[in-house]
Formats: C-alpha cells, structure tokens, sequence
C-alpha cells in the first residue's frame, strides 16, 4: 500500500532503462522470416572517417534484444546482413577503444533501420567514436592513498548547463587509492571523492543503562533499541571528541570542497585523462536528532546535497545516545539533508531537516520542515471501476524524492506522510494499461497545470480526473519532400514548464519515420530539429523559437495520428 | 549471546568443532563493528594515573619505523595515537595494572594474521614498563595485465589467487577470503593485500569478459577456457606458483587464447521434485561453480549449458538441504566435441545404514543441547550423535545421515556417490567417540571407501560417557592473552584434532574427552597448524607433551608455548 520512498527507486529504474543500449523504444515486432533484403555499409571514425577493421556489429528486430546476430567487420570496414524481412531492425557496434553505441545515438535514443521495398538500407554510414577515459589516484594529506573512497563521476549534460550523474555512476578506490572511469564520451565530467579517515576516532560514549529491576549496566559504546527497550534510566556521556575526530570533506578534482567552485575535467575524444585527487582532513561534525517516539521501526536517510538538486547518501550509520537520540558523526563542511519516517501515535510521521556544516564542523542553518497533509479524491470519465493498480505520485521539483501511493480501486486516499511545505511537486499517475490524468484541481494549495506549490500548512485536498486511452503518433520528418534520418522530434505539450511529464522527444528512423505511443490525450506541438541535440531541450524558453514552424496537434482518446513534420 | 558462551557451548557439544576459526570469525565481525557495545570492565579511576607507555611500530620485513600507524588502548576508556615520522607513540597518564594495546595501518597485518583481523596484546602498565616494539608485516600484492590472443586487452575478466591453506590439519588449495578483482579496460589488475607465500594466479575471462571483439555471441565455435592459471596454462598442475616475501610487488603478464567450444545437455534422472534442486553446474577442483546452465527446467530435469570450451568436467548436482535426504549427484564428462543426453541418477549412488549404540555408565539421562535452532535435526535422545561423511575428492560435497523415510527409527546415508570419503562424528549429548566402524574399517583411522555400484558395510558408532578430564597449564614467559593449545588424538589420526583456547593465566579444564594417547601443543597465534603432516609436528617435538588419559580419570600437563616463528 505504501510507497513513499519507492519513487526514489523507481527514478533509479528510470536511468537505468537509459543506458545505452540497442534502440529499444520501437514496439516488438515479429522475428524477421528471411527474406531478400539487406542492411549493410561501413563502419568508420567519425573524425578521420577511417574505415573500423575489428567491429563486432549486432543486429537484430527492433525491441528484441535475444534474437540478434552478430558480425565483425574486416580490414575495409564493411559489414552486410542479408536476407532479410522487410521491418524495422537495431543495429549497434562495439569496437575496443570506441564508445559503444547504436546507431546514430544521441543520448539514450538512436535510429532503427527501416527494411523494405524502395528503401535503401545497404549503404549506412555508422560512425564510432574514439572513447576516452578518466582515472586517478586519491591521496591523503600525507600522500598515503586511500582505500575504498566513493569516487563519484558527474556529467555536463549536452545543453553544457545541468550537471547530472554519470552513466558510470561511481567507482572505488583499490587498494593503492587508483579509481578508474573508462568508456567515457568526449564531454564535461567532474570527479568528487567521499573518503573516511582510516584512522578516525569519534569520541567515547559511555552508556549506563539502568533496568527494569533497577540493575544498572555500564556499556562503552553505544547500545542498540534492543537493549534499552524496558530500561527504566538511559544515561550516556560522550567525552570530548580527540584529535583523531577528523573527516574528509566530499572533494572535487581540483580540491573544491564544494561543488559550484569545482574544476571540470575535460575529456576529448579518445583522451586518458588523469585526475588525482588529495584529501584534507577537518574536525568532524556531529549532528544529533531526537526520534519522535516510538522510535522503533524508524528509518532515516542522511544525503549530501551536491550541485543542483543532486543528492548523494553520506553516513550510512548513526549510533545511538540514549532513548530516541540519534548522532551522526564524521560530517565534513556541506549541505545535508536528513530524511526520518516511521509510525506514531497518530498514524504516520515523517520529518525532514536541512543543514550546513560549516569550516570547522559547526552546524548551520538548520531548517526543519513541516509536512502537510494531503489527501485525494478519484474520479473516472466516463465513470470506470479501475482493476489495475494505478499509483498516484507527488514528485517532488529538483529532488529525487516523492510520494507514491497505491489507489487499490479506492477513490479516496491519503498521502500517510503528506507533503513538505515550500516545495513543488507534479501530480502524476503511473501504471494501469492506457491511463491517463485527465484533470486535477486543488485546494489548500496551487496548483498550476499538474504542479502543486506547497504555500502553507493548510491541509491539501486533489480532486484527480482519471480516463482509459492514450493515443498514439506516427510520422515522418521531412525537408523538401526527402525525409531525415537521425533527427530529434520534440512532442511538446502546450504549458510545457508545468507539465514536464508530457514533454518526450525521439529519433528518426533511417527512413525518417518516427512513433510515439501512449500519449496523454491534449493538444501538443511536434517540433523536427536537425543537429539539435546540444540543445536543453527541456527548458520551453529554448524550444520558443521553433514553435512557430512546429506542426500542432490534438490527441484525443484512443487518437491514432500520422503526421509530416517540416524539418528546422 | 556472548561469544566466550558460544565457544563453551561448542565445546561441550561438539568437541570437534574447529575453534581457530570461529575465534578467527569472531574477532573479524568486531573489527567490522567498531562502534559496537562492549560491557565495559568498571575500572575506577584511579589517582596514580602517572606512567607511561611507549614505543615504536616496526615493519616486520625492512626492520624500518611505520609512521602513522594507529595505536589503541583500552583499559580504563579507549585512547588511540597515530604514530610519528619516527613510528613512535606514547600514552601518558596510566594507572598501574594492565591494559590492551592494538595496532593497525592499511597496506599492514600483525605478522601471521589475515587482512581485516586484529590482534590485541595485553600489557602490564608499571613503573618497570619499559619501550615495547609492536610489528606490522606489509601486505604483498600482484599486479598484472590479462591480454587475449592478438595482445589485446581482455576487459572484465575475473582474477583471484588460489593459495594453499591449512584446514584440520592438512594442506589444501583454498581462494583466500574469497575475494577477486576485475582487469579494467587496460586489462589491468591489482591484487593486493596477500600475507607471504605462494599463489597461484587464476584467470577466469569466461562470460565476464566485455568487449573482446568475437569474445562472446559472435563466435559461438570458440570461447575462453573456464579458468586460466599463470602463466597461461589450463590445468592447476601446470600452474607457476607466484612466491611473494612480505611487502612485494610482483607482476604478471597472463595471455589467454580461445579454444574450440562445445555444447553440453543432458538431464536429470529419477521421480525428483526439481523445485528443491539446484540446477547442475559444473565445478572445479576447488568446489567452485565455474559454469551455469543456459536452461534449466525443473519439470523434467533437463539441462543446457551454453557453449563450453574444451575440457574435462565434473558436473553436480545438488538436492537443497531439508531435514531429509540431501545428495549430491556428480559425473565427470569430457568435452571434445558437443555432448548431449548426459544424465545424472540417484541410482549411482550407494545408500549405507548407519547405527549409533551408547555404552552409558551413568544413570541419569543425558543432556540434550537446548538450542532452538536445533529443530530440524533429528532428536538427540534417539540419535545422540550427528554423522557426516566428507569427500575427499569434491571438497563440497558432503552427506548427512538422516533416518529413513520408511523408517524413521534408524538413521541412513542415502544416495552416496562412489568415493573416499571421511567419517565426522559429532555427539549431542556429554559423551566421547569410542569406536567409528564399518565392517572391519576403523573409520577413525582409515577413510571409507564407496566402490561404484557396490555395497558398503553399514557405520557403526559407539559413544560412552566414561570420558577423560584434562587440566592443561601453558606454561611461558610473558603469556599471550590467548594460548591456542591443540589435542591430537592418536588413536584416531584421521579426525580433526581439538583447538581449544586457555585463559590469560594459561590454564583451561576439558571434559569427556575420550581415553587414549594424545598429543598436547600450545601456541601463541592462532595460524592454523598442519598437525597431520608428520614433518611438521618433527618441528614441534621438543614442545609437545604426550599424554594418555584412562576412561573416568583426570590427568593434568603443563605444556610450554610454541611462540611465532618458532
């Protein structure tokens, strides 16, 4: 029923499912019965347009990812599959030293091979490129390395501007400090590294715990719930933190400590770039946070914030003072989050808390926040009985953090841990075959197009239209006539800042052709931009200027559509 | 519970119990859990908090200090240092009496002691406490490149070093720790933090290995062998042993080339529920799974495996343990061309009654272990001893006896696979092993051999409860806070000998052992000792006690302490 924190997980599916694979958005299709056509070309480096001896090229139906074959170019770069139905294929390539890639890929998205009468598909061009590398050493301040640190590898994305993880997400350091980033495109990374000072010391805590029958015991250390539980005195005493109560700030290539003032590594195409990291000890920070009772069954989560909206987990464990009283130690300077959730006497509790640590392991600027309670009604059109399990999500802006919860065929919920105040969050609905978020209005909150502002403490009430049937658009993207292969479609929804859900974007097919499925029915602008996938194609102020030229369009339920897109 | 009671259970219950080990465990959890809650001994603070404690951390191999390495007491509170330029520390301000002290640095272990364990020392603080020298041994390690057949890098593939071990007494080839690295892009490895001695560097680039042109699904016909040792050899007896001195680095070049792959199906035989199988892999010499089958169907007991390179195989197959009748299946097939149709029966196995009669003197009923985890072996009033045999082949493959299905009042090892195997006898109840026996085989001597569709007389067992006590006193200058003392019984060489660990005054009691000759040792570290190889314990001679206990007697000895090295 519940799955607050689920969304987290499902954000990490999502990234996942965006690994560059073969071209998996086409639907499956049947296994090619052979035929009489072929797909063939050359292989070659996109800079030098050398032909590639040594590739090993898999092709295979569009969206099946079993039944391939597989072939490897000779010393001309040439490689032919024959043969085959009529339809549309996958078709990738891997060579050492090269990215991996299907072809034409731009981010996650790439060209299927279109096959049949009238088409040409035996003289492809499919271009590599030269993979480059990061790798480095992280040192202690006295040059001793350091073991098993979380190197962590961001990326500028293809508009320059946002920073977001890296699809090699992390490595560790071995054993002599090295860490190693490889198949790297050519771009804009930065490296952070979180260590532990082998040789940290957190002050001693002395328990003294006092039972039920009045038996005290002395523990040093600190005492797990298990043991206090029907004690009748907790007493702890913490000595003053030593000099070894040190930690290692999260540090960025280049030795910033904070993320806005660190140094980009420059990969090229094909550069090894080495990037040796040295980390600083400072005097650790202790934060300390008193469980609402009963503070069994309590979970917590302390992430580091890092550049914008990034969140990374920091200390996995903090031990335990006294009943409820929780501490975290060997924080480093930063911005921190704490998240708390577990039952209470009146259901459900939930807190989330904000902080810096500053230069010398103080805290600052501690904010603590108030959920508000939010609760929805459901409603079909035309009126339905949904069997399926539908969730309704709240996701929170710049965050990966949310609510999820499941309907059950229920038409009144409730969110059990509400919604922080002062923050945005988009309406949403996932799973269920076909359905869509019709309509939504609020109280107690704003709500504009499906972002909810959270102003104050006024408990929140959705009213959530739900209907069956998204619809469906085919089309191909043409210039004077002649359609374009590898070019970015933009499916932009009318007040695309507000309903960032709907706004996708695809890749033409070797002849051109392209399809969306399961489109929220509404009235949208289908944009065909040649060569512009350095764009932030998320930002509406960006996609301004092509509006004009864009072909408009209304879905309507269960609407099938084929449409020619002017290419821009 | 605390782990001095675990171990004293234990030992009460099953004598054989290998204790180094689970010592050896128990220190490594706490060292996972620094932070973890010790009942603290109540020291009051005392007023003549004056001395002083110093010295120096030295690198066992070069003789050089070690700066920067963490030195802990604990006593009266924890303190810790880190050592200067010149590896040395002190503390200031202790009270007389004794403390711990403990010493650590990453790229170091306390001579003798694997990666991640720690060794205490207890001290006496004093006016007399004079400079103490604390050693750090450094780690070996190996670096390497794994290259394929046109000197490429291979990517992804798995490398680990196999090194002999000493388990119960004898030698074996074991993966320290389990532990491997993957060759990075480059074909690069680092494999780091290895004690001295000899290894045996393993490659295994098999369905690991990424990005190795034809490496895979490309080329169907060929494949990787399954496991590579250095230098570049497909059979361990080949193998070029890597010999590592504390604190070297070596390097290894490992080439590996593709050979013919060949298909491997078969299937399972007999009216089994394969849902309580698991599926049929193919094993190595050192009970590693090493290959999974593609299909594997748990209605029919078919299999397929992918394509496998050329080679000879022991295929096994594996009931999940329940309460009843566990067994292994195994098959040796050679691989030179595709084989289909391999079939695995519990009907080549051999199935051999097993009898455990007491020779109680006592009247009193014996006691049962109280342990609720107890529930799914059969009851120890009945059955009041537990009975294994272990392979001596197949390192993994061991049987348990269970009662039988159609009657559950007498005990059977069902389905036992033609083999040598060792008899392992653990009582329930307080009493010693008297005799292990089938036919005229003395099982506590001699190994019990199942020949190939043959009978096998059934195992008697005789337990009695007119055991022997022995008091044994470790005698020493400077006692360790552990002495490890071992008892090998020589009536009965092929059992593991009993580990057992004596007080910081060096003493320790131990009852119902069973009467005969035993050999007494007692040493300082915990390493395990290869007390049944003959040259070995030669070495020993001169600190080894002998001793004979008679049925119902006590018998003390007082045995010197083997330090380490020695």
């Amino acid at each position: 029923m519940l799955r607050q924190f689920a969304v987290v997980c499902l954000f990490a599916a999502i990234t996942l499912a965006q690994q560059p694979q073969a071209a998996g958005r086409a639907p499956a299709e049947p296994p090619p019965a052979s035929g009489n056509f072929q797909i063939g070309g050359v292989v070659v480096d996109v800079d030098s347009h050398q032909p590639l001896a040594a590739v090993r090229i898999t092709l295979g139906p569009a969206g099946k990812s079993d039944a391939v074959t597989t072939l490897i170019t000779g010393e001309a770069g040439r490689f032919t599959f024959s043969g085959l139905a009529a339809g549309k294929y996958a078709l990738s390539a891997q060579r050492r030293g090269y990215v991996a890639q299907s072809f034409n890929q731009r981010d996650s998205l790439s060209s299927s091979i279109v096959v049949g009468p009238n088409l040409d598909s035996s003289h492809l061009v499919f271009s590599l490129v030269l993979e480059g590398g990061i790798s480095g050493s992280i040192v202690d301040e006295q040059g001793e390395a350091v073991r098993m640190a979380f190197v962590y590898l961001f990326q500028c994305a293809a508009d320059g501007r946002t920073v977001r993880r890296g699809y090699s997400e992390f490595a560790s350091t071995d054993d002599e400090g090295h860490y190693h980033f490889s198949h790297l495109r050519a771009g804009r990374y930065y490296v952070a590294v979180r260590g532990i000072p082998w040789y940290r010391q957190p002050p001693q805590i002395h328990t003294k715990v006092t039972d039920a029958q009045g038996v005290v015991t002395d523990y040093s250390g600190d005492v797990d719930e298990a043991t206090l539980k029907g004690a009748q005195k907790v007493d702890y005493e913490e000595e003053p933190p030593t000099a070894l109560d040190v930690a290692y700030p999260v540090t960025f290539y280049g030795g910033a400590t904070d993320s806005s003032a660190a140094t980009p590594i420059l990969v090229g195409k094909g550069e090894k770039v080495s990037a040796d990291i040295v980390l600083q000890p400072v005097p650790a920070a202790h934060w300390q946070f008193t469980q609402p009772p009963p503070a069994e069954h309590f979970a917590v989560l302390l992430e580091q914030r890092l550049f914008d909206g990034i969140l990374v987990q920091a200390f996995p464990m903090p031990r335990r003072l006294g009943h409820g009283v929780l501490e975290y130690t060997g924080m480093a300077p930063g911005h921190f989050r704490f998240d708390g959730w577990g039952p209470s006497p009146s259901g459900r509790i939930m807190v989330h808390e904000e902080f810096d640590v500053g230069a010398n392991g103080e805290i600052e600027k501690q904010t603590s926040t108030t959920y508000v309670p939010v609760s929805a009604t459901i409603r079909f059109e035309p009126p339905a009985a949904p069997t399926e399990s539908i969730n309704l999500q709240l996701r929170q802006k710049n965050s990966n953090h949310g609510a999820s919860l499941r309907m059950n065929g229920k038409s009144e919920i409730e969110f059990p841990y509400g919604v922080e105040r002062g923050s945005f969050y988009e309406v949403a609905v996932d799973g269920g075959s076909g359905i869509y978020l019709r309509s939504v209005q609020a109280t107690g909150a704003k709500l504009t197009g499906h972002m909810l502002e959270v102003k104050d403490d006024s408990p929140i009430k959705l009213t959530v239209v739900l209907a069956t049937g998204r619809g469906s658009i085919a089309g191909v993207a043409v210039r004077e006539d002649k359609p374009i292969a590898g070019a970015m479609i933009v499916l932009v929804p009318a007040d695309p800042g507000n309903n960032t859900r709907l706004l996708r974007r695809e890749e033409t097919n070797s002849d051109g052709s392209f399809s969306f499925t399961d489109v929220v029915p509404g009235r949208y602008t289908l944009l065909a931009i040649d060569d512009g996938w350095e764009l932030e194609w998320t930002n509406p102020v960006v996609l301004e200027k092509y509006m004009a030229q864009g072909e408009p369009i209304t879905v309507e339920a269960k609407g099938k559509y084929s449409v020619k897109v002017k290419v821009q | 519970m605390n782990s001095r009671r675990v171990l004293a259970y234990f030992e009460r219950t099953f004598p054989m119990v290998r204790h180094f080990r689970l010592t050896a465990l128990i220190a490594m959890s706490l060292a996972a859990w620094p932070q973890s809650a010790h009942a603290a001994q109540s020291a009051p603070k005392a007023p003549d908090a004056i001395y002083k404690l110093e010295g120096t951390v030295v690198n066992a191999a070069t003789g050089r200090p070690v700066p920067r390495a963490l030195v802990e007491l604990t006593g009266a509170g924890k303190r810790a240092v880190l050592t200067d330029s010149q590896g040395e520390f002190s503390f200031d301000k202790l009270s007389k009496g004794p403390v711990k002290i403990q010493v650590e640095k990453p790229g170091f272990f306390e001579p003798g002691i694997r990666r991640d364990a720690k060794v205490t020392h207890t001290i006496e603080v004093g006016p007399e406490s004079g400079k103490m020298v604390l050693k750090l041994e450094p780690e070996s390690m190996i670096t390497g490149q794994v290259t394929d057949e046109s000197r490429d890098p291979v990517e992804g593939a798995i490398v680990d070093v196999i090194a002999e071990q000493i388990v119960d007494g004898r030698r074996q080839l074991q993966t320290p720790d389990g532990r491997n690295v993957h060759t990075d892009d480059d074909g690069r490895f680092l494999m780091a933090g290895l004690p001295p001695g000899k290894y045996i560097l393993r490659v295994k680039a098999g369905n690991g290995a990424r990005r190795s042109p034809g490496g895979q699904a490309g080329n169907a016909g060929q494949s990787y062998p399954l496991q590579v040792f250095f230098p570049g050899v497909t059979d361990l007896a080949s193998a070029t042993a890597i010999d590592l001195v504390a604190g070297q680095h070596a390097h290894a070049q490992v080439s590996i080339s593709k050979v013919p792959a060949f298909k491997l199906s078969g299937s399972v035989l007999g009216n089994l529920d394969f849902r309580n199988v698991v599926q049929p892999a193919i094993f190595d010499a050192l009970g590693e799974r090493l290959a999974m089958p593609d299909h594997w169907d748990t209605r029919t007991g078919a299999f397929e495996f992918p394509p496998l390179p050329a080679g000879v195989y022991t295929l096994q197959i594996q009931q999940l343990p329940d309460d009843r009748h566990e067994w292994f299946l195994t098959r040796t097939v050679t691989l030179n061309r595709d084989v289909s149709r391999v079939t695995l029966s519990q009907a080549a196995g051999v199935s051999i009654p097993v009898s455990v009669r007491t020779e109680f003197t006592a009247t009193e009923a014996k006691d049962c272990p109280s342990s609720g985890s107890e529930g799914k072996t059969p009851n120890c009033k009945q059955f009041p001893a537990g009975i294994s045999i272990v392979s001596s082949d197949l390192k993994q493959m061991m049987f348990h006896a269970t009662p039988e299905k159609a009657e559950p009042s007498t005990l059977s090892l069902p389905y036992v696979m033609p083999g040598k195997y060792r008899v392992e006898v653990h009582p329930k109840v307080r009493a010693y092993v008297r005799s292990v026996r089938s036919g005229t085989t003395d099982l506590l001597r001699e190994e019990l051999v199942v020949p190939a569709g043959g009978a096998v007389s059934p195992i008697e067992v005789v337990l009695r409860d007119d055991g022997a006590k022995v008091k044994i006193h470790v005698a020493a200058e400077n006692l360790p806070q552990q002495a490890h003392v071992l008892l090998v019984p020589e009536f009965a060489p092929n059992q593991p000998a009993l580990t057992l660990t004596a007080s910081s005054s060096g003493d320790l009691q131990y009852d119902d052992l069973a009467p005969g000759d035993y050999k007494v040792l007692a040493f300082e570290s915990p390493e395990e000792i290869e007390y049944q190889n003959p040259d070995v314990m030669r070495k020993y001679a001169g600190k080894t006690a002998r001793i004979t206990l008679p049925a119902k007697g006590s018998t003390s000895v007082t045995v010197e302490l083997i330090r380490q090295g020695e």
